[in-house]
């Protein structure tokens, strides 16, 4: 048995979700004792890593994640599978069932998992498959795909996109009605949008077409399928019929009411100013190019000539509990390393500034990059006991407060009428503050970097590291509606931290938090897995 | 006129029940061949208040309305009869004749039109848009197949056949949250919907010993078990109330 294998099945460090996900490290080492004798076992390992923590281990979308994440994960068990290239009423193609869990939803806590291989995803298809079946009490079990026919949608080419085919399809998009929905303007805020529920009775978010973000791919096939089918548990119904309806047999017409509609709502999208120039990292890997010393933190922002020789890749990070807009969201990232120091550039949009230290009813915005310790991570958690996480979470609020002592004056300016109380080492710096004095980080009033260093291995175990052993630095400032925060640390860390090396490819995610949108802890949008080339 | 399509669907529905009477040979080749079932639902208890229909969602339905529309998930008559309940026998076990014709349901002013149907497996169900504006008809079954189809213009027509015995189908529309019906679906004809005297009538039973099931959206189940013979007329009164 090679390490490597070894690994990949105790490895389930996984990417930014503070709860709770518990591994059986006993019920995993007699899996890979099973797996020569059955081949299913591999299969079994490769669910319960990625898929059991949100779907749960039946697949009924009650996995230990399940209640951090809106919408909430699928229930196989009940035959509904959203993304379909079949007609209404038929279940899932396996090349839909594939592309779903390669491609992940965009815009929701579904990852994409191209980083695993092709047979592995495949098989994967097969064991939630298998999972999808009804099981009524004192009857056997009946699966959906047993026997189901699927014949998929031929997508015909697209038209090009024209003036005049856009505006054909802004008149289909209000004759079909899609505005009581969508919205007139396609932000989602149609007279039903507060209404609409999904298929277990919650309440669903509608698509924000100026978003630009697509839960099963923003390309015009992908959208023609989801006009043409609808989506299962959803309220999305299929428009196959209204179509043919009204183009009759003519399928010129059908053809210009479909893609001009398309267009048309392809047209709505916003363009994101952060990401431009920026490009889609190659087989998930981001590189970390060798630059000049990394000495002063201030000379890493504007044009500085030390990231000249980085690329700038944008990632898309996911909200995991999603709002009615604002869903995902791409972060420019760039890494460089001098040798002795690494340091990892994130810009995103944020037109609202949040860093507000007192006012609890609100939230601050916040990024952190996360490393596996391990090279095989798992799926959403904080890691597990055998594959732990380190993380550099930068904070606005911290960095709001970086040389300032006088809490006093810094809550009045909060509540600019109301009476505060003075803090402790505000009227006397050697008052008895015992979480201060026990080196307890969080506790700390005056912050000295805006980074805090933290480490996980598994459910509940996040743990911001003692003052003595913060040595991430870093920086965030906001300019134009967009952040950019560079953080900072030795490549060479401590026990329990990220040793960055020349010539190692480091498993790596990302995650933003919103103040404005009231993000906070397990609420946050983030990235899936990506691996850190030193070169 | 609305009442008219409510009617005739009921009418419809009962038709199918008295139209398989021929096609069942008694035994021994009697000349009456089954026996009918039939009742009255009561609602025991003070009926709750009809609950008005608020159609700000959409402009257009409020505008076919010159009166106020009330929810009929508890149609009860000033008798305390209840409509709407779906009376079938639950576990016939013969041949039952093969479904005749097409179901229909009409979306007409925003409002499924009957509000609860009966049809057959493999039985053609037609569902019809009268209004000039987007419904969609989702179908949530659990035993058949989702379906969930866009109707965004007026006369528009889908045709839908379930391959399960299945009672208790929810179909809405996610447009309008209000716009909700029950579809019941069984291996035979031997169903009814109480009308708005909360009466039923179940005719060319064949003769046996059956479990009758009332069943309501809202106050449940209640089960009898009732002898039919041939000619004869079995009774089979329920009450219901709420839960
Ligand atoms: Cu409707």
């Amino acid at each position: 048995m090679s390490k490597k294998f070894f690994l990949l099945l105790i490895g389930f460090s996984a990417y930014f979700l503070f709860g709770s996900f518990i591994i059986q490290p006993k019920y995993w080492l007699n899996k890979e004792e099973n797996k020569k004798s059955n081949p299913t076992v591999e299969t079994e390992t490769l669910y319960n890593t990625y898929c059991t923590p949100c779907h749960g281990s039946q697949g009924d979308g009650e996995g230990e994640l399940a209640y951090l994440l809106y919408p909430k994960p699928r229930n196989f068990t009940k035959g509904m599978f959203k993304l379909r290239s079949t007609p209404s009423g038929q279940m899932p193609s396996d090349d839909d069932l594939f592309k779903t869990i390669k491609n992940g939803m965009a815009g929701t806590a579904m990852p994409s998992f191209t980083f695993l291989k092709e047979d592995e995803i495949k098989s994967l298809v097969d064991f939630v498959k298998k999972l999808s079946q009804k099981c009524p009490p004192n009857q056997p079990c009946e699966n959906y795909f047993t026997g189901a026919v699927t014949n998929p949608v031929k997508v015909p080419e697209p038209l090009a996109s024209s003036a005049e085919l856009v505006e054909k399809g802004k008149s289909v998009y209000t004759s079909l009605g899609c505005d009581k929905c969508h919205g007139e303007k396609g932000i989602g805020d149609g007279p039903s949008a507060l209404t609409l529920k999904d298929g277990w009775g919650y309440p669903i978010p509608v698509r924000d077409f100026t978003s630009g973000t697509y839960v099963g791919g923003g390309s015009p096939k992908d959208l023609y399928l989801r006009f043409i089918t609808g989506m299962s548990g959803t309220p999305m119904p299929s428009f196959e019929s209204a179509i043919n309806e009204m183009a009759g047999t003519n399928d010129a017409d059908r053809q210009k009411y479909i893609w001009g509609l398309i267009h048309y709502i392809k047209s709505l999208e916003v363009k994101n100013a952060s990401t431009q120039n920026t490009i889609s990292p190659e087989n998930n890997i981001i590189e970390c190019q060798k630059s000049s010393a990394i000495t002063d933190t201030d000379k890493l922002f504007g044009n500085s000539k030390i990231w000249s020789n980085a690329k700038t890749y944008s990632i898309p990070v996911n909200r995991l509990w999603q709002k009615t807009s604002n869903n995902q969201l791409l972060v420019s990232v760039s890494a460089i390393y001098d040798g002795q120091k690494v340091a990892v550039k994130m810009v995103w949009n944020d037109p609202d500034k949040t860093d507000n230290t007192y006012r609890i009813q609100e939230f601050q915005d916040g990024s952190a990059v996360q490393f596996s310790l391990t090279d095989k991570p798992g799926f959403h958690g904080m890691g597990s006991k055998d594959s732990p996480v380190d993380i550099w979470f930068w904070h606005s609020d911290w960095q709001a407060r970086i040389g300032k002592d006088n809490n006093q004056l810094y809550a009045h300016s909060s509540y600019a009428d109301g009476h505060t109380t003075d803090y402790p080492q505000s009227i006397h710096p050697n008052a008895l503050s015992t979480g201060r004095d026990a080196g307890n980080n969080l506790s700390q009033d005056i912050k000295s970097s805006p980074v805090e260093a933290v480490s996980a291995k598994g459910p509940g175990t996040l743990k911001s590291k003692p003052t003595i052993n913060q040595n991430v630095t870093g920086k965030g400032v906001w300019a134009e509606n967009k952040w950019t925060v560079v953080l900072i640390r030795n490549m060479s860390g401590g026990k329990e931290e990220v040793q960055i090396a020349n010539g190692k490819e480091i498993p790596v995610a990302f995650a933003i938090w919103n103040g404005s949108m009231n993000d906070r802890n397990g609420q946050k949008m983030v990235s899936t897995w990506y691996k850190l080339k030193v070169r | 006129m609305k009442m008219n399509v409510i009617t005739s669907a009921v009418l419809l529905t009962l038709c199918l029940s008295t139209a398989t009477d021929s096609t069942y040979a008694g035994n021994n080749g009697n000349t009456v061949a089954g026996g009918s079932v039939s009742g009255t639902v009561k609602f025991e208890g003070t009926a709750p208040k009809p609950r008005p229909i608020n159609m700000v969602a959409d402009k257009v339905c409020a505008s076919q309305h010159t009166s106020t529309v009330f929810s009929e998930d508890a149609v009860i008559s000033s008798t305390n009869t209840l409509k709407n309940v779906f009376v079938y026998i639950k576990d016939f076990k013969g041949t039952a004749p093969a479904p005749k014709g097409a179901v229909s349901l009409t979306q007409s002013g925003c409002i499924y039109k009957p509000h609860v149907l009966g049809l057959m497996v493999g039985q053609k169900l037609e569902i019809t848009n009268d209004d000039a504006l987007l419904h969609n008809l989702h179908g949530t079954p659990s035993v058949n197949k989702e379906f969930n189809v866009g109707q965004p213009k007026k006369g528009m027509k889908n045709e839908f056949t379930f391959d399960k015995e299945e009672v208790g189908i929810p179909i809405k529309c996610d447009v309008h949250p209000w716009m909700k019906s029950y579809l019941h679906v069984l291996k035979h004809p031997y169903f009814a919907v109480t009308d708005e005297n909360g009466k039923f009538t179940i005719s060319g039973v064949p003769a046996g010993t059956y479990t009758v099931e009332a069943w309501h959206e809202k106050y449940g189940t209640k089960t009898m078990t009732i002898k039919v013979t041939d000619g004869g007329s079995a009774m089979a009164d329920f009450s219901m109330s709420k839960k």
